[in-house]
C-alpha cells in the first residue's frame, strides 16, 4: 500500500486533506511514485467538501448493496457508509444468499444503537456467536426476525432476547432451537411484544406458550402454526391474557379441539369487545360444527376465516354462523366435502361484505348455488371465486356472464325483484325445490330440533328460522330497505373472478363463450384458459383472458377438443382423472419404470 | 453440503413443504388439482421454487412414455413430485416442463402480514 505525500502548505481545508489520507492498495507503478501529485483546492471532490452530515445524508438515498459497495472505496468512505444513523433498517431480503456472515455482523454492529428493524430471514449463515455480538451492541431492536436462521443456537436466542428489551415484532418460525426456555424469557422481558410467530417450532409444548400469554399482554398477531400441544388449559391461558388479539394462526394445530376453541372464547368473552378479525384454523382436522358455533356466538368482528381442511363441517354450522356473524370478508373452505349449496345460499343470504369464497374441492356444489350467491345474494362485494372440482356447469358460466354484462342498475333491479319474491329464494325454500344437493338435511328445522343449535339467533336475522309458511315481508326486508337507501348512487359495474380448474362439467366452449361475453369484468381460470396462455407464447402471466385468436394449428384444437368430450364422459363420482398411474397391465416391457401404485 | 438458504415467495397465498416448511409454489401457478402422484392426488404446476432436480429417466405412465425427473425440497430433501421433460404423445406435450407435485406433501399458507 501506498502513501501518496501531499503538500501541506494546499488547501483552505486542513481538516478535510489530513484526515483523508487518500491509500492506494495493491501494486503501484514507479511512475507513480515519483509524481508529485499535488492536490490543490479544485482537484478534492466536490462531495469531499461538503461536511459529514450532508455526505451521509447522501449516502442515505443509496440501497443497501451499493453502500456495502461504497465502503470499499476509502476510508472516509467506509467510516462514513458505516456510520449507525444509516442503518436503522437492516433488510436482507434482496441479499440473503449472498451476503457472508462476517459482513452482516458488521453492519450489525456499526448499526449499534441506531437499530431499528433488523430482518434476517433467510439467513442460514448468521452463527450463534454473530447473534450474541448483535445482542451486545443493539440493544434497541424493534422489530426482529428470524426465520429459516438455522445456524443459530437457543442460548443465543436467549442472549438477544435478554438485552433487546423494546421488540415489538419477532418471528422465530421453522427454527428448532426455539425452546420453552425461550418462551419463558419472552414473557419475562418482552412485555412491549405486538406480534410474535412462533409457528412451526416443533419443540415447544403449552407452557411456553402459556408463559407468552402471561407476559406479553399487548400481543395484537399470534402464530402458532403447527404448534402440537394447544390444549384446553393453554387456550384458556390465551384467551384470559391476550385481550388485544386480532390475528390469530391455528393451522394444522391437530390437536386443536372443540373444547379448546370454546375454552379460548369464553375467556375472551369477559372483554367488551372481541377484537379478533383474522382467524386461520386450516387442517385442524378436528374442528367440528361445534366450533362454527362458538366462533359465531363470540367473535363479532371476525373478517378472514380461514377452514380449509377441517373435514368434519357440515351445512349445520355454516346455516347458524352465517346469520351471525355478518363481517366475513374471505372465507376459505377449501376439501370441506360435507358442505352443500345450503351452505353457499345461506352465505349469500347473510354477508354483504363477502369478497373472497373458496369452495375448491367442495364436491357437491351445483349451478343453483352459484347462481343464487352471484345473482340473487347480497354479496355485491364478491370479487373471487373458486370452484375447483366443484360439480358446476357450463350454464352457471354463462348465468354470471350475462349478470355481469346488465348494466348496473339492472342487476341490482333484478336482485331486489328476487328478493320480495315471495320467499322463493329464501334460503327456505331452496330446500325443497333443490334437487342438485344430494344431502338435505332438514336445516330450516335444524336449529330448533337439535339441542346443540337450541340459542335463538338475533331478531333481526331471522330468515332461517321462521316457521316454513314465510311470509313475503319478514325475510330480507332489512336488505330490500338497504337496496332502496341508495337512489341515486353511481354504482360500479361488478367484476368477478372465477376458478374452475378441473370441473369435470365444464368445456372449452363453455369457458369462451362465457369470456366473449362478459370479459374483462368476468375472469375465468380453468385448465383452457391457461393451456391458451400456453399455446398463445404466454404474452402476459395474468389471468385476465380475451377470446382466442383464431390462428392456432389444426392439430391442437383437434387435441382440445378431444380433451373435453373425454372429459365431459367424466361422471360425477370420478372426481380424479387418473392420467399418471400405471394400470398394472400386462405386457409392460419396462416394469421398473412404472408407477405402481 | 452445507445449509441451504430457502427462496421465498412474495404473493400471499402459497404453499409451503410440509416437512421444512420452506415456499414452494404460489397459488397462481397451480395448473390443475386433479392429477395423481405416487402416493395420492397431486397438482400440476407451472412454477416452483426451492426444488432440485434429480437424474431423468424414462418412465411408462398409464398416458404413455414420458421422461421425468423426480424433484425434492432443496433444504429437507423430501421427494416431492416430479417434473415432466418430454412427452412422447402429442396429446401429453401440454405436461413438458411441469411439475407434479403431491398434495400430501404441501401445506396451504395465507400470509396477512409477516
Amino acid at each position: 500500500m501506498v502513501t501518496l505525500l501531499i503538500p501541506s502548505n494546499i488547501s483552505s481545508n486542513p481538516t478535510t486533506i489530513t484526515e483523508t489520507p487518500t491509500t492506494i492498495k495493491g501494486p503501484v507503478t514507479t511512475t507513480a511514485i515519483t509524481e508529485t501529485i499535488v492536490v490543490t483546492k479544485e482537484s478534492i471532490s466536490p462531495f469531499l467538501r461538503l461536511p459529514d452530515e450532508l455526505q451521509i445524508r447522501i449516502f442515505g438515498q443509496l440501497p443497501a448493496q451499493e453502500l456495502l459497495k461504497a465502503t470499499a472505496v476509502c476510508q472516509k468512505w467506509k467510516r462514513l457508509a458505516f456510520d449507525g444513523s444509516l442503518w436503522t433498517k437492516i433488510d436482507v431480503t434482496p441479499f440473503y444468499s449472498a451476503i457472508p456472515s462476517e459482513q452482516l455482523l458488521r453492519i450489525g454492529v456499526a448499526a449499534g444503537k441506531f437499530l431499528r428493524v433488523a430482518n434476517f430471514r433467510g439467513c442460514v449463515q448468521l452463527t450463534g456467536h454473530g447473534l450474541r455480538t448483535l445482542s451486545d451492541h443493539c440493544p434497541n431492536v424493534q422489530v426482529l426476525n428470524l426465520k429459516d436462521c438455522r445456524g443459530i443456537s437457543t442460548h443465543s436466542i436467549a442472549c438477544f432476547l435478554t438485552n433487546a428489551t423494546q421488540l415489538r415484532v419477532l418471528d422465530l418460525s421453522g427454527l428448532d432451537t426455539v425452546k420453552d426456555s425461550t418462551l419463558m424469557l419472552v414473557g419475562q422481558r418482552l412485555n412491549r411484544l405486538e406480534k410474535l410467530n412462533i409457528g412451526w417450532c416443533r419443540n415447544l409444548t403449552g407452557q411456553g406458550v402459556q408463559a407468552v400469554a402471561r407476559g406479553c399482554p399487548e400481543l395484537t398477531c399470534l402464530k402458532l402454526n403447527g404448534c402440537p400441544q394447544l390444549n384446553e388449559a393453554t387456550m384458556s391461558i390465551l384467551g384470559k391474557h391476550l385481550t388485544r388479539l386480532s390475528h390469530l394462526c391455528l393451522a394444522s394445530c391437530t390437536g386443536l379441539s372443540d373444547n379448546s376453541l370454546l375454552a379460548f372464547f369464553l375467556e375472551q368473552q369477559h372483554q367488551s369487545t372481541p377484537l379478533l378479525s383474522h382467524l386461520n384454523l386450516s387442517s385442524c382436522a378436528r374442528l367440528s360444527d361445534a366450533s362454527l358455533r362458538h366462533i359465531a356466538l363470540h367473535c363479532t368482528r371476525l373478517t378472514h376465516l380461514e377452514l380449509a381442511g377441517c373435514v368434519l363441517l357440515t351445512d349445520q354450522g355454516f346455516c347458524y354462523l352465517a346469520p351471525r356473524l355478518r363481517t366475513l370478508m374471505h372465507l376459505d373452505l377449501e376439501d370441506l366435502q360435507q358442505i352443500t349449496g345450503i351452505t353457499v345460499k345461506s352465505l349469500a343470504n347473510h354477508q354483504p361484505n363477502l369478497r373472497r369464497l373458496c369452495l375448491s374441492n367442495c364436491t357437491q356444489i351445483a349451478d343453483d348455488a352459484i347462481t343464487h350467491l352471484v345473482l340473487h345474494g347480497v354479496c355485491h362485494q364478491l370479487q373471487h371465486l373458486e370452484l375447483d372440482n366443484c360439480i358446476v356447469t357450463d350454464d352457471v358460466l354463462d348465468t354470471i356472464a350475462i349478470f355481469l354484462t346488465q348494466p348496473p342498475r339492472q342487476q341490482q333491479q333484478q336482485q331486489q325483484q328476487q328478493q320480495q319474491r315471495p320467499g322463493r329464494e329464501g334460503s327456505s325454500s331452496t330446500f325443497a325445490s333443490s334437487s342438485t344437493s344430494p344431502v338435505v338435511p332438514p336445516s330450516l328445522s335444524a336449529d330448533s330440533t337439535f339441542d346443540f343449535f337450541s340459542s335463538s339467533p338475533p331478531a333481526s336475522a331471522s330468515t332461517t328460522t321462521t316457521a316454513p309458511p314465510l311470509t313475503p315481508t319478514t325475510p330480507i326486508t332489512d336488505h330490500t330497505t338497504d337496496a332502496k337507501a341508495i337512489p341515486q348512487e353511481k354504482i360500479l359495474p361488478r367484476k368477478l373472478s372465477v376458478e374452475v380448474l378441473d370441473c369435470s362439467n365444464i368445456t372449452e366452449t363453455g369457458v369462451r363463450s362465457a369470456l366473449a361475453k362478459a370479459s374483462p369484468m368476468l375472469t375465468i381460470k380453468s385448465f383452457y384458459s391457461w393451456r391458451d396462455e400456453e399455446l398463445g407464447q404466454q404474452e402476459e402471466e395474468e389471468e385476465d383472458e380475451d377470446v382466442m385468436s383464431l390462428n392456432l394449428r389444426d392439430q391442437p384444437r383437434v387435441r382440445r377438443n378431444n380433451m373435453s368430450t373425454r372429459r365431459r364422459y367424466n361422471t360425477i363420482g370420478r372426481q380424479r382423472r387418473r392420467p399418471d398411474v400405471a394400470a398394472g397391465a400386462a405386457g409392460q416391457p419396462h416394469a421398473a419404470n412404472c408407477i405402481i401404485l | 453440503m452445507g445449509k441451504r438458504q430457502p427462496a421465498y415467495l412474495p404473493d400471499s397465498r402459497i404453499y409451503s413443504c410440509t416437512t421444512c416448511h420452506s415456499h414452494l409454489l404460489s397459488h397462481q401457478s397451480i395448473v390443475s388439482k386433479a392429477f395423481q402422484g405416487r402416493y395420492g392426488p397431486a397438482y400440476l404446476v407451472s412454477h416452483v421454487v426451492n426444488v432440485t432436480l434429480g437424474t431423468k429417466e424414462e418412465r411408462m405412465l398409464l398416458t404413455g412414455m414420458h421422461t421425468v425427473a423426480d424433484i425434492s425440497c432443496s433444504v429437507c430433501g423430501t421427494r416431492i413430485g416430479w417434473k415432466y421433460l418430454c412427452a412422447l404423445e402429442e396429446s401429453q406435450k401440454y405436461k413438458e416442463s411441469k411439475y407434479i407435485v403431491e398434495k400430501a406433501k404441501i401445506a396451504k399458507e395465507v400470509m396477512w402480514d409477516f
